[in-house]
């Protein structure tokens, strides 16, 4: 019973989340968002700046765990519904014939029969190694790395670099066939790897994930994520438990061989709460029930479980929930010293030849500092960017950056009204603009190179780039020969790169956009007065 | 189109010439896209219709109606069966009031008119300078072209253009054309009227752009010379339609605000490309000078042939509503 309701609630997260990575149409309703939102790391990291909303989501899933146990790692982490999914496939008879069959034509030999795993131990200093290098990680700017093990993010990137291209495919199939009978409701996606680092990092993700999940079931769970460590310990004081029923347990062990975590010691009727993530598969599968889901302190006759470990862990934990304070106060610190060198590097900016030096950073990144530690890489904006321009970097913001957003106007430009990828960030590295603070926001700013320009080598029309400047901070003024040249103000650009997307000149773009390690404030365009002009004559 | 069918046209073009000559019509442009259609529309209306017709003071609709009916209707251009395109500009993420985009109302009655007329489909579409689907839904084009019945296809990626040549041209010698232009019987070619930076006026010449897949090209390759080197293009527009209704006359083509905006309520009609700019220019200069020559693209225009930039030889209709 407990496991059909896991099973479903769980479908319903995983593919809903996913859709809405894979979604470009806007067929998907915005509100799935909050399946990317609700996960427990990217909540944590959003901390510090809608501190309220990041408390009621961590909060509830902290309590959540501690009342009913790890679920939120069955039903909510779409990693692990992905290695859940895994491993139900390798359970499945006929791949198991399949594999068998392969087997035979390419050795030569049946597949040896192999011992079935059932309780392994814990691997305690690996978990608590990985989350400790993460904390660390964070708290220094180096998310981009450390978010290679969150498990939501690892999941996204996957889902936006693998199944996203797969979806498209699909779907231009689709519209060819639905074109070539003049139906044009479909619409053909342009697939192309945004970014070879991602793309390498992703399959290698899905790739080490899969193995580990169809050799070992949950282990990354039990070993690896640091979201997995934290919620496990928590889940060794739940309320809600497994229970083994000493009095009806027959010794058989099919619940430790069933166990995707391999949790349960069958022989010493142990259960390691810290890695049993409730997929309450154990309890289906007893055929004598001696497997109950019931309230930890209810009665006596449950024998204690791991009695060694268990004060040891919550120290651990409760030091470690000590640390996470550190990361407000370290992140002020480190907010001062990013402006300073900001200051610095920007005196030498103005010297360079005339290509990029300093990235620019999303809308509502705030800073490059800021996005450093907030951001898991998880994609999404890059997923979900109407125009295109949002691609993980390589080593952009350095090392500790990579796989993070920075925007990039090959494909498009940023849209002046739209504020999409601001409002989906789960981890707060990008924080929500409205439409009129956006209108104000500098991500860069224009340069130009005249000695580039069309108008001034070829002395013709051309002005592409002040067509796309909403703000006109890039205005074509009187040249010669009737001819209009552009004429750039920083101060009212807000770094959309139009007049850099659209510069035909190559192979270096006569404009483009310098980005701010800081992001600033655009001053707010003057808007003339409208004459109401009367005409009443055709004028020829 | 097939070997009858071109037969029958060249036969058909070859008499209106004949009739045109002995009704002592004096024909001072070199009309390509006059077709063997249009003549018998003119011929029904017992009157020969004006080169060039501009209308004051309605509704974008009723301008539009009046308009064509001096044209003898949309039947004129638009034959049972057919697959009609109407190309409007919808270049930017832009809603109606702020006229960065050709007028909802004005394309929504094309195609309805059109699909009266018993077109077999009316596609519209543009490459767009903004996110296409914000384009086409903002600019209230999307919803009046499907409530009118017609479609709207999309632009937004390379397959759907192919490659065609423009023998003609001077300096754009081919071009990525979409696959609507190329498949379809007729278009029309409704443009709204702007300032703009770079071109200096964008009008129905210019609109042409929209229907190329790279537009960096033309800012490349001198913009005025390869708008009329695109124009040159065989199959043209049957209809150019120049919507005045509201007027960009600053910061174009994408403007600030609303205060680029000016009440022109009016518009221009003729088969003669660079005849239908030259009169809508004109009416800008009312606004704001802007010297003709420094519209480049009409002389360039007038030069390969494509029309007139001497309006007032022209039959011009004048209506004040």
């Amino acid at each position: 019973m407990y496991r059909k309701i896991r099973i479903a609630l769980a479908c319903v997260a995983a593919f809903c989340l996913t859709l809405y990575c894979l979604d470009f149409s806007g067929l998907i309703p915005h509100l799935f968002y909050r399946f990317s939102q609700w996960q427990f790391l990217p909540a944590v990291l959003g901390h510090s700046d809608t501190f309220l909303n990041s408390i009621i989501i961590v909060g509830t899933l902290l309590a959540i765990t501690f009342l009913f146990g790890r679920i939120y790692c069955s039903i909510l982490c779409p990693m692990g519904i992905f290695q859940d999914i895994i491993i139900w496939l390798h359970n499945r008879k006929f791949i198991k014939k399949f594999s068998n069959r392969l087997r035979k034509l390419t050795a030569g030999t049946a597949k040896k029969p192999v011992k079935k795993i059932g309780y392994r131990k814990p691997k305690t200093w690996l978990r608590w190694a990985t989350l400790s290098l993460f904390i660390i990680g964070v708290i220094f700017g180096w998310a981009g790395i450390v978010s290679l093990v969150e498990p939501y993010s690892a999941y996204s990137r996957i889902a936006v670099h693998i199944f996203r291209p797969v979806y498209l495919y699909f779907n231009n199939v689709l519209t060819s066939i639905f074109t070539s009978f003049g139906i044009y409701s479909f619409y053909k996606m342009e697939i192309y790897a945004s970014n070879i680092l991602a793309l390498t990092v992703s399959i290698a993700t899905f790739v080490i994930i899969s193995f580990l999940a169809w050799r070992y079931g949950r282990s990354f769970c039990s070993s690896i994520c640091p979201t997995g460590t934290i919620l496990g310990t928590v889940n060794r004081v739940s309320l809600f438990n497994m229970r083994i029923n000493e009095s009806k347990c027959t010794h058989c062990g099919a619940c430790g061989l069933k166990c995707k975590a391999h949790c349960i010691n069958s022989k010493e009727q142990n259960i390691d709460y810290s890695r049993c993530v409730n997929c309450f598969d154990c309890i289906d599968y007893c055929s004598v029930k001696a497997i109950e889901y019931k309230v930890r302190y209810e009665k006596k006759d449950v024998k204690t479980t791991d009695a060694k470990e268990t004060d040891n862990s919550r120290r651990k934990f409760i030091a470690t929930i000590a640390v996470l304070p550190l990361l407000l106060g370290k992140k002020a610190f480190a907010l001062k010293t990013g402006a300073a060198t900001y200051t610095a590097n920007g005196a030498a900016d103005g010297m360079t030849d005339g290509e990029r030096t300093i990235p620019i950073a999303p809308p509502g990144a705030l800073s490059h500092e800021h996005l450093k530690r907030h951001c898991t890489s998880c994609h999404l904006c890059v997923s979900k960017c109407p125009s295109r321009v949002i691609k993980p970097a390589m080593l952009e913001y350095g090392l500790g950056g990579i796989m993070q957003p920075v925007m990039d106007f090959e494909k498009g430009f940023c849209n002046y009204d739209c504020t999409i990828c601001t409002e989906i960030c789960p981890n707060d590295a990008l924080k929500p603009l409205t439409k009129e603070q956006k209108h104000l926001t500098q991500i860069g700013k224009v340069v130009f190179i005249l000695e580039r320009c069309v108008v001034y080598k070829n002395e013709a029309s051309c002005g592409a780039c002040s067509e796309h400047c909403p703000t006109q901070a890039v205005k074509m003024v009187n040249y010669k020969n009737g001819l209009t040249i552009p004429q750039i103000d920083t101060s009212i650009c807000v770094g959309c790169g139009g007049c850099e997307h659209i510069c035909p000149v190559r192979p270096y773009r006569a404009i483009y956009v310098e980005g701010s390690k800081v992001h600033e404030q655009a001053v707010p365009i003057k808007l003339e007065e409208r004459d109401d002009m009367k005409i009443n004559d055709f004028g020829f | 189109m097939d070997r009858r069918t071109f037969l029958k046209s060249v036969v058909a073009a070859g008499a209106t010439l004949v009739v045109k000559t002995i009704g002592a019509t004096t024909v001072l442009t070199e009309r390509f896209e006059q077709t063997a259609d249009a003549a018998e529309g003119e011929a029904a209306l017992g009157t020969v219709a004006p080169d060039l017709v501009a209308v004051m003071g309605g509704t974008p609709a009723a301008m539009f109606q009046k308009a064509i009916a001096e044209f003898g209707g949309i039947s004129t251009f638009v034959k049972k069966g057919q697959k009609v395109v109407v190309k409007p500009n919808i270049g930017w993420d832009k809603t109606p009031d702020l006229a960065g985009n050709t007028n909802p109302e004005l394309v929504g009655e094309i195609v309805k008119q059109c699909m009266d007329a018993g077109a077999k489909e009316v596609v519209v579409f543009d490459n767009t300078c903004d996110e296409w689907q914000k384009c086409y839904k903002n600019s209230g084009i999307d919803q009046a072209v499907k409530k009118a019945g017609g479609r709207m296809m999309p632009a937004n990626n390379e397959s759907y253009y192919r490659e065609i040549k423009l023998p003609r041209a001077k300096i754009m010698k081919k071009a990525k054309i979409h696959q609507a232009i190329l498949d379809c019987d007729v278009w029309i070619n409704v443009p709204v009227l702007k300032n703009h930076g770079g071109a200096k006026m964008t009008m129905s010449m210019k609109n042409l752009m929209g229907i190329v897949w790279d537009r960096r090209y033309f800012h490349n390759n001198g913009l005025q010379q390869c708008i009329a080197d695109m124009c040159t293009l065989d199959k043209k527009p049957a209809l150019n339609i120049v919507d005045a209704y509201r007027v960009m006359k600053d910061n174009g083509p994408r403007g600030k605000s609303a205060a680029d905006v000016v009440s022109g309520k009016a518009l221009f009609m003729s088969r003669d490309i660079v005849a239908v700019d030259t009169a809508a220019a004109k009416f800008f200069n009312q606004i704001r000078t802007m010297p003709l020559e420094d519209i480049g693209h009409l002389a360039n225009g007038q030069a390969h042939g494509l029309g007139t930039m001497n309006i007032d030889k022209l039959n011009v209709k004048r209506i004040r509503m």
